[in-house]
C-alpha cells in the first residue's frame, strides 16, 4: 500500500505540468475506481480542505491523501513521492545546463497535455456533480461559489466559509 | 548558515500560502529578490519560467530550483553538492507545513466524522467545493484551450477571446477517449496529447 502510494504520486509528479486539480482525475482514478481505497466523498472533502489549508495545493493532497488511505506513514509516502521528481529534474537539468534547446518542444507538448487535462477534469467535475447535488441547495451553494470566483473574484475560502454555514443552517437535522 | 535560513525561508512562505502556486511565487519574489537579494531579477525569472516548463505544481519546483541556486552560490560547498543540499533543503522545508497542518487536519477529519454538526458542514462545503472546481476548469480553459481569459467577454476585450484550434481537438479527443473507454489509464492520454501537442504545434 505504502509502494502504491509512493509510486502513484511520483507518476503523477514526473508527469502532469501543475498543481493539485491536475491532479485529481488520476487520483481519482487511481484511488477511487480501481482501488477503491477512498470513496467519492472523502475525496471531495480533501479536496475542500487542502483550498483552506496553507502550502502547495497538491502537496497537502498528497497528505490528506496519504494518510487517508494508511495514517501517517500513508501520507509521508505519498508526499516523497510527490516531491521526489521535482528533485531528480533539477539535479539532471543543472547536469544538462546547456542543452535546453528543446524548450520549444516541451511548450508545445505542455499545451497539448493541459489541453486534455482541461477535457479530464471536466469529467472529474461532472461526475462528481451527479453526487452532490442532491438538492436545490447544494445547486444554488455550487452556481453561487463558481459565480463567486469567476465573476467576482472571491478568494475562494470564503466560498467555503459561506458552504459550511449554508450546511449548518438547514442541514443540522437531517 | 544558508541551508538554516533556507529552510526557515521556504516553510515561513509555504506556511503562509494560501490558494496555491502563483500566490507562492509571488511571495518568494518579495522574499528571495527584494528582501534578502539571493537573486537577480533575471534569475528569478528565469527559474520561474522553468519551474512552470517542467512537470509537478510550480510552487514545489520553484522552491528546488532556487533551494538550488543559492545554495550553489552561497554555500561554499564544491558544486555540485551545494546545489543538492540547497534543494534538498528547501523542499523538505516547502512541504513541512503541509505535512503537519494537513495530517493535523485529516486526524480532525477521521476523529470528528460522526459528529451531526460536522456532517452538516461538509454537506455544505461538498457544492461550494464543486462550484470551485467548475471555476477552475473555467481558468484552466483560459490557459489552455481559450486565446484569451473568459472574463474578457464582459470586461471589454471580447474581440481577444477566442479558441486555439489545436487545443480544442486535443481537448476534444480527450474527453471522447475518456467517455467511450475506462480501460485507457490517463497517464496514457496525457503522453498521447502531449505527442498530439508537439505534432499539432499547439501553443
Amino acid at each position: 500500500m505504502l509502494r502504491t502510494l509512493f509510486w502513484t504520486f511520483f507518476r503523477i509528479a514526473a508527469v502532469t505540468p501543475g498543481g493539485g486539480l491536475v491532479m485529481l482525475p488520476i487520483l481519482q482514478q487511481e484511488f477511487e475506481e480501481r482501488r477503491k481505497w477512498i470513496s467519492p466523498e472523502d475525496m471531495v472533502d480533501i479536496l475542500a480542505m487542502v483550498q483552506s489549508t496553507p502550502g502547495v495545493i497538491a502537496v497537502n493532497m498528497a497528505v490528506m491523501l496519504g494518510y487517508r488511505v494508511a495514517g501517517i506513514p500513508g501520507a509521508l509516502a505519498a508526499t516523497i513521492g510527490a516531491v521526489l521528481p521535482s528533485f531528480l529534474i533539477i539535479l539532471v537539468i543543472a547536469a544538462l545546463f546547456h542543452s535546453l534547446g528543446g524548450a520549444e518542444l516541451i511548450d508545445h507538448a505542455f499545451a497539448g497535455v493541459r489541453a486534455a487535462v482541461c477535457a479530464l477534469i471536466l469529467l472529474s467535475t461532472i461526475g462528481m456533480a451527479k453526487r452532490i447535488l442532491k438538492g436545490w441547495l447544494e445547486v444554488v451553494i455550487a452556481a453561487g461559489a463558481c459565480i463567486a470566483l469567476v465573476v467576482f473574484g472571491v478568494n475562494a475560502i470564503w466560498t467555503i466559509l459561506v458552504g459550511c454555514l449554508l450546511g449548518l443552517a438547514f442541514k443540522r437535522n437531517a | 548558515m544558508i541551508f538554516l535560513t533556507l529552510y526557515l525561508l521556504f516553510f515561513k512562505i509555504a506556511l503562509f500560502t494560501f490558494g496555491g502556486g502563483y500566490a507562492m511565487v509571488a511571495l518568494y519574489q518579495q522574499e528571495l529578490v527584494t528582501n534578502h537579494g539571493f537573486l537577480t531579477g533575471q534569475e528569478f525569472a528565469n527559474i520561474v519560467a522553468l519551474a512552470q516548463m517542467t512537470p509537478g505544481p510550480i510552487g514545489l519546483n520553484a522552491a528546488t530550483y532556487v533551494g538550488y541556486q543559492v545554495g550553489l552560490a552561497q554555500s561554499g560547498l564544491p558544486a555540485p553538492w551545494g546545489g543538492i543540499l540547497g534543494s534538498a533543503v528547501s523542499s523538505v522545508a516547502i512541504v513541512s507545513p503541509s505535512l503537519i497542518v494537513a495530517t493535523l487536519v485529516a486526524m480532525f477529519l477521521r476523529h470528528f466524522a460522526k459528529s451531526r454538526l460536522l456532517r452538516a458542514a461538509l454537506s455544505g462545503i461538498r457544492p461550494a467545493v464543486l462550484g470551485l472546481i467548475a471555476a477552475a476548469v473555467l481558468f484552466f480553459a483560459d490557459a489552455s484551450i481559450f486565446t484569451a481569459p473568459l472574463r474578457s467577454l464582459w470586461t471589454g476585450a471580447a474581440a481577444a477571446f477566442g479558441v486555439s484550434l489545436p487545443a480544442l481537438a486535443i481537448f476534444a479527443l480527450a474527453l471522447l477517449v475518456r467517455i467511450r473507454s475506462k480501460k485507457i489509464g490517463i497517464l496514457w492520454i496525457l503522453l498521447g496529447s502531449a505527442a498530439l501537442g508537439i505534432l499539432l504545434k499547439t501553443g
